[in-house]
């Protein structure tokens, strides 16, 4: 399906305003070649199964006149820094020492020249967040700066940008033995389209860690793809947890091109009834003597469908890899589908790769030996299900989100 | 230094021939030359030569005069006749997949020979006397057995030289209780109502380009069928072997199997020697009526090309096997260790409830073979269970990749599925690849997928090689260990085979 | 039937998967008493414990139970644990991701709940588990763990013990729970329930091994064979066992 067809007024969306004078060219460049791009489909392996019939007309984004901030945010009661994004238009940001965090519109020739990083995955989703940008930052740490506290962003959307299509990104910049650490709370309270893109830049011995929370409208589509590039010695803590949203893809792709990076990745996702829920995630091991570590797992109600695709890519050359993935999902309704597609692809032979997937419902035996000790069916399966997720939240118990995270699952579970 | 007379009995132990255990074991033992990791011009292919006997050979190209010639070759039926000429003409609306996690240059389908029969054979033999003595001298080397020797009894066994079957051993024994095993021209002639019953059935022709093409064209193979209740009183075996230059083979093999009965089929694979590529497009069907149980094992060992990736097999192959009834049971076992590229994946089609589906493979690659491999588990019947075992070893610049496909339909309560799947490599310039599909409808199903990818652990060799043992000695006992499960599921005199043939395979792969 | 029974267990049968595992099986267990119930591999010992704990899979085909005058069988499993009986596992169940000391707070708040008491806060449950580790020479990381997961055999073993100190059930059944277990860890799970023996406490002790009665000393002694008790007896009857093997029971009956 070419792109041109999905949105009735095309031409609008490409009106809308460029985001800076710096990025024009990049954007334009994008512009130009959008119309004749395709969507990706299920011929595309790394799109396979996304519903795209799902994805409505696009409609071009509108920035509201008045936005009001949120002041019910759950991280108001976290010790964090905070960066407010409402409906695509920045509310608050709190400064930090050390870092710079600059909206897209005022990024400067240089700082633009990074923002327009060219990610490796390519596709029509990553045009159009080019071609259409709403809003975003590039949030700049310099070297040596340890941030103690994490930056909370907040990006949400209320029914003022109802049913168009926004296109957001951040790009992350450490440099060489800084630590920061992101908490991404992505919301929304009504059928929006956000399309998102990351790039977070890891300098030598930079720690970063990114815990995105995903929470939209249950009509709501979100594709959110994320490239991380790390440095010698880096060091990356994902998360992805996808809590909502009618259509949601959340792609991440780790390149580890320094020697002795490691990364670390978890997350779960959880469509309830009717709901599409992918978790893509794609590592490179570029060089020797890198580790990654992913434990991703799916919770599926009824008539809902998750997808997990890892893809382990080893360079020649890259000897000594270390990498392990699991997946586990588990079907909790009759009519719940899980895909599962775990793949190893090695060129180098000094390696350790393995990779284990399960996909079932909850163990007869775990049950009976909780209603054994005394507790009830239906709170004991509430406890076996918070467990499974839990082996994906355990590596977030020092982050101040980690309860609110907790009992996000929790609640989900509950709803229905 | 392992010889081309010892490697060849290596082959021909498996169908049978015990003393010959005892040479292999002094081959394992030689010592041989200091070996380097880029020493891997040792292996030689030791099926390469070629008969010299007149062969019937129809000029390069493809056609529907072709598909005609041929059917008229083989006095066909006319529903047969229509079948291929369908399958032909969908075939032309198809375009080549380029899926498989393969490397290579385009197939040009005008270049090859599509039917070659051994000239003094064409007009089939009646019995074993007929055949040319130099065709029984090529099974000889092949190590296939044709003369009915007690020592042989076991094994019936159906060879297809090129494209046309030659003889069949055993044959009255297997009719004695109503077993037809038989080349499929004949079958097509005898039994044409069991052929237009079941030819098709679980591999259409529409399935995909190969599958098409084989059914246009298809030159021969083995016919299969076990009566109600009757447990086949012999191992069923075909061997197959390319020898014309520029020749396509596409061999069809149809199983079918009725209620509650059994049998065990074996079928080997080599090719001579050729600085170009050949073609085979294989397609076997098999069909598992309730309480049946079919065993298909492979050896495969088509010419790989040589060191520098010149020649070998082009091996495509559509296998696919069908649980009709309730608790049947098809088991694929496979060794490949041959070809320049594999393109292939067993599946099962779980239709009875309670029924069964197994895949054991060991797929072996050196030098600059590419095998892209695997299975398909479709689980549509109730409480259908699968196994899915998958041993993959790399050398040399060799690609190795398995891919499968498990689905749970939304009517298969209670499946079960448990995949593991391994890779070895040994060298750092292969690439081993794990590419597995697991599309889960039925909530009360359970699937379990495992992979891991490692080098050949220095540890070990190091163990092995200060208790004595030379490092190739070392290797193959490790990569052996590590096949062993899948050695396991082949028929005992197979398995042995199976093991010296890795180790051939292997030869010069460390260093 | 005399009411002063904890239980009573009257010819059962019972089978698994269609294979006949209880065949005519009676036992009667009064308060305070300590009943053990040995017997060769594949007697149906586990399959008692299994029955008595309410495990689906177990089908009670003939006979009956009562329990405190009560039809067991009618019982769930959560139900059975809330009226006192506590089955500590031969295998106890690993799962990852469930927090050791939430489950167990949550195991006896349950409890006390269904029994309308008020469930008990966070801290002094922690006081009390705390507590209770220490007698069973635990480490206390232990309760900060997902439950069993990663455990070896021996804390396993005591980490069921530690459940049943907590629960204080009416009728503890011991399901082979000295198997693997070295001397150490065998005197510290015997002490843990000598110190729950009272006059009202009962234990069901399951083994295949007159070893662990050398610690718990039996009232009583059952030999369980082909799915019904063939012989009983005192406590010198698991010593007779220990010195003659179980052939020559199958000799006798």
């Amino acid at each position: 399906m070419q792109v041109a067809s999905f949105s009735p007024n095309w031409q609008a969306l490409l009106d809308q305003p460029l985001i800076s004078d710096a990025l024009a060219s990049w954007q334009k460049a994008a512009r130009a070649e959008l119309p004749e791009l395709r969507f990706p489909s299920r011929r595309d392996e790394a799109w396979r199964y996304v519903p795209h019939r799902r994805v409505p007309k696009l409609k071009p984004y509108a920035e509201p006149s008045q936005v009001k901030p949120r002041y019910d945010h759950p991280s108001l009661e976290w010790d964090v820094y905070r960066l407010q994004c409402i409906d695509g238009v920045l509310i608050s940001s709190d400064v930090i020492k050390g870092v710079r965090i600059t909206p897209l519109s005022k990024c400067d020739e240089e700082q633009s020249r990074f923002v327009a990083h060219e990610l490796s995955e390519k596709d029509a989703w990553i045009r159009l967040n080019q071609a259409c940008l709403t809003h975003g930052f590039l949030i700049e740490v310099d070297a040596g700066i340890k941030v103690e506290k994490p930056l909370v962003i907040i990006d949400h959307t209320t029914s003022q940008v109802a049913k168009q299509c926004l296109n957001a990104r951040y790009v992350i910049k450490l440099g060489e033995d800084a630590s920061f650490d992101v908490i991404m709370h992505q919301s929304s309270d009504s059928d929006v389209l956000v399309n998102t893109v990351s790039v977070i830049d890891l300098g030598q011995r930079a720690r970063f860690s990114s815990l995105r929370i995903q929470q939209m409208h249950s009509e709501a589509l979100c594709f959110h793809q994320q490239e991380v590039i790390q440095g010698d010695c880096s060091e990356a803590h994902l998360g992805q947890f996808l809590l909502g949203a009618s259509v949601s893809r959340d792609a991440v792709h780790v390149v580890l091109q320094g020697t002795e990076a490691r990364v670390e990745l978890s997350g779960t996702a959880f469509p309830r009834t009717g709901q599409f829920a992918n978790i893509y995630s794609h590592l490179t091991h570029g060089v020797p003597h890198t580790s990654a570590k992913q434990q991703y797992r799916s919770i599926v109600h009824d008539k809902a469908q998750s997808v997990f695709y890892g893809r382990v890519h080893v360079l020649p050359n890259a000897q000594k890899t270390a990498s392990y993935q699991h997946n586990a999902n588990l079907l909790l309704g009759q009519r719940a589908q899980a895909n599962s597609k775990p793949e190893l692809e090695i060129y180098a032979d000094d390696v350790i790769c393995s990779h284990g997937s399960t996909t079932g419902q909850l163990a007869d035996d775990q049950l009976f030996y909780l209603r054994s000790r005394g507790i009830p069916e239906n709170q004991a399966s509430a406890l076996l299900v918070d467990g499974f997720a839990g082996v994906t939240t355990d590596p977030w118990k020092d982050s101040p989100a980690y309860d609110f995270l907790s009992d996000a699952i929790a609640l989900r579970g509950k709803e229905e | 230094m392992a010889g081309p007379h010892c490697l060849v009995s290596i082959y021909s132990c498996g169908i049978m021939r015990p003393e010959k255990n005892l040479l292999i074991k002094e081959v394992g033992v030689a010592k041989r030359h200091d070996p380097s990791i880029d020493s891997f011009v040792s292996k030689r292919y030791e099926h390469g030569f070629v008969t010299d006997i007149e062969s019937e050979q129809f000029a390069a190209g493809l056609s529907e005069d072709v598909v005609r010639a041929i059917s008229a070759k083989k006095n066909e039926p006319e529903f047969l006749l229509e079948w291929r000429l369908e399958a032909y003409r969908h075939w032309l609306t198809l375009t080549p997949p380029d899926w498989a996690h393969l490397k290579m240059s385009p197939i040009d389908f005008q270049a090859i020979s599509y039917f070659a029969a051994p000239k003094s054979n064409a007009n089939a033999p009646k019995s074993l006397d007929e055949v040319d003595p130099k065709l029984l001298e090529t099974y000889e080397k092949l190590g296939v057995p044709l003369h009915e020797r007690a020592r042989l009894a076991g094994v019936a066994v159906d060879a297809v030289f090129d494209s046309v079957s030659v003889a069949t051993t055993f044959k009255d024994k297997l009719e004695e209780v109503g077993v037809i095993f038989c080349p499929f021209s004949e079958a097509a002639q005898k039994h044409p109502e069991l052929i237009k019953q079941y030819l098709g059935k679980v591999v259409p022709y529409r399935d995909n380009f190969f599958a098409a093409l084989n059914s246009a064209v298809f030159s021969d193979g083995s016919f299969v069928y076990i009566p109600k209740g009757v447990r086949s009183p012999l191992e069923l075996s075909t061997y197959f072997r390319i020898n014309a230059a520029n020749t396509g083979q596409f061999e069809r093999t149809l199983i079918v199997a009725e209620e509650g009965s059994y049998v065990s089929y074996l079928e080997g694979c080599t090719a001579p020697m050729r600085d170009e590529n050949q073609l085979h497009a294989a397609v076997v069907e098999l069909i598992a009526k309730t309480d049946a149980e079919i065993k298909y094992s492979t050896v495969q060992n088509w010419y790989p090309g040589d060191e520098e990736g010149r020649g070998g097999i082009y091996n495509f192959v559509t296998k696919r096997g069908s649980c009709e009834g309730d608790r049947s049971k098809i088991s694929w076992t496979q060794i490949e260790t041959g070809s320049a590229i594999t393109w292939k994946y067993p599946s099962c089609i779980l239709r009875g409830d309670d029924s069964v589906g197994e895949f054991y493979s060991v797929a072996l690659t050196n030098n600059h073979q590419q095998a892209d491999t695997g299975t398909k588990m479709i689980h549509i019947g109730k409480r259908t269970k699968s196994v899915i075992i998958s041993k993959g070893i790399s050398a040399g610049q060799a690609q190795n990749a398995y891919r499968g496909l498990v689905r749970i339909a939304p009517t298969a309560v209670k499946a079960r599925n448990y995949s593991q799947c391994d890779s070895l490599l040994i060298g750092d310039r292969c690439g081993a690849h794990t590419f597995p599909y697991m599309e889960v409808s039925e909530s009360t199903a359970q699937v379990e997928h495992e992979a891991t990818t490692s080098k050949i652990g220095e540890d070990q060799l190091f163990y092995c090689q200060s208790r004595g043992l030379s490092e190739e000695d070392a290797v193959s006992m490790i990569v052996n260990g590590f096949c062993k499960e899948v050695f396991k599921k082949l028929p005992m005199e197979f398995a042995l085979e199976a093991q010296n043939l890795l180790a051939v395979s292997l030869e010069g792969s460390v260093g | 039937m005399s009411s002063d029974l904890l239980l009573d267990i009257k010819n059962v049968c019972a089978s698994v998967e269609e294979k006949q595992v209880l065949k005519g099986l009676s036992l009667q267990i009064k308060p305070g008493e300590v009943h053990a119930i040995m017997g060769p591999n594949g007697a149906g010992k586990s399959s008692l414990s299994n029955v008595l704990a309410g495990r689906d899979a177990f089908k009670v085909t003939d006979g009956e139970i009562a329990y405190c005058g009560e039809d067991l069988l009618e019982l769930s499993p959560e139900e059975r644990a809330h009226k006192g009986i506590f089955m500590a596992f031969q295998y106890p169940v690993e799962i990852p991701g469930v927090n050791n000391l939430y489950f167990m707070r949550s195991a006896f708040n349950a409890k006390r709940e269904a029994n309308g008491e008020e469930p008990m806060e966070a801290y002094p449950f922690m006081m009390k588990v705390q507590q209770l580790c220490g007698e069973l020479e635990m480490n206390p990381d232990f309760l900060k763990r997902a439950l069993n997961d990663g455990f070896s055999g021996g804390e396993k073993k005591r980490n069921e013990m530690l459940q049943m100190m907590l629960l204080e059930p009416k009728l503890a059944i011991l399901d082979e729970t000295d198997s693997g277990l070295d001397i150490d860890a065998l005197r510290v799970i015997s002490n843990a329930v000598n110190s729950l023996r009272n006059t009202e406490r009962s234990f069901l002790v399951v083994t295949h091994y007159q070893r662990l009665l050398d610690y718990i000393k039996p009232d009583f002694v059952h030999v369980l064979a082909n799915g019904k008790i063939v012989k009983s007896g005192d406590a010198s009857l698991a010593l007779e066992l220990e010195e003659k093997g179980y052939a020559w029971i199958n000799e006798e009956v």
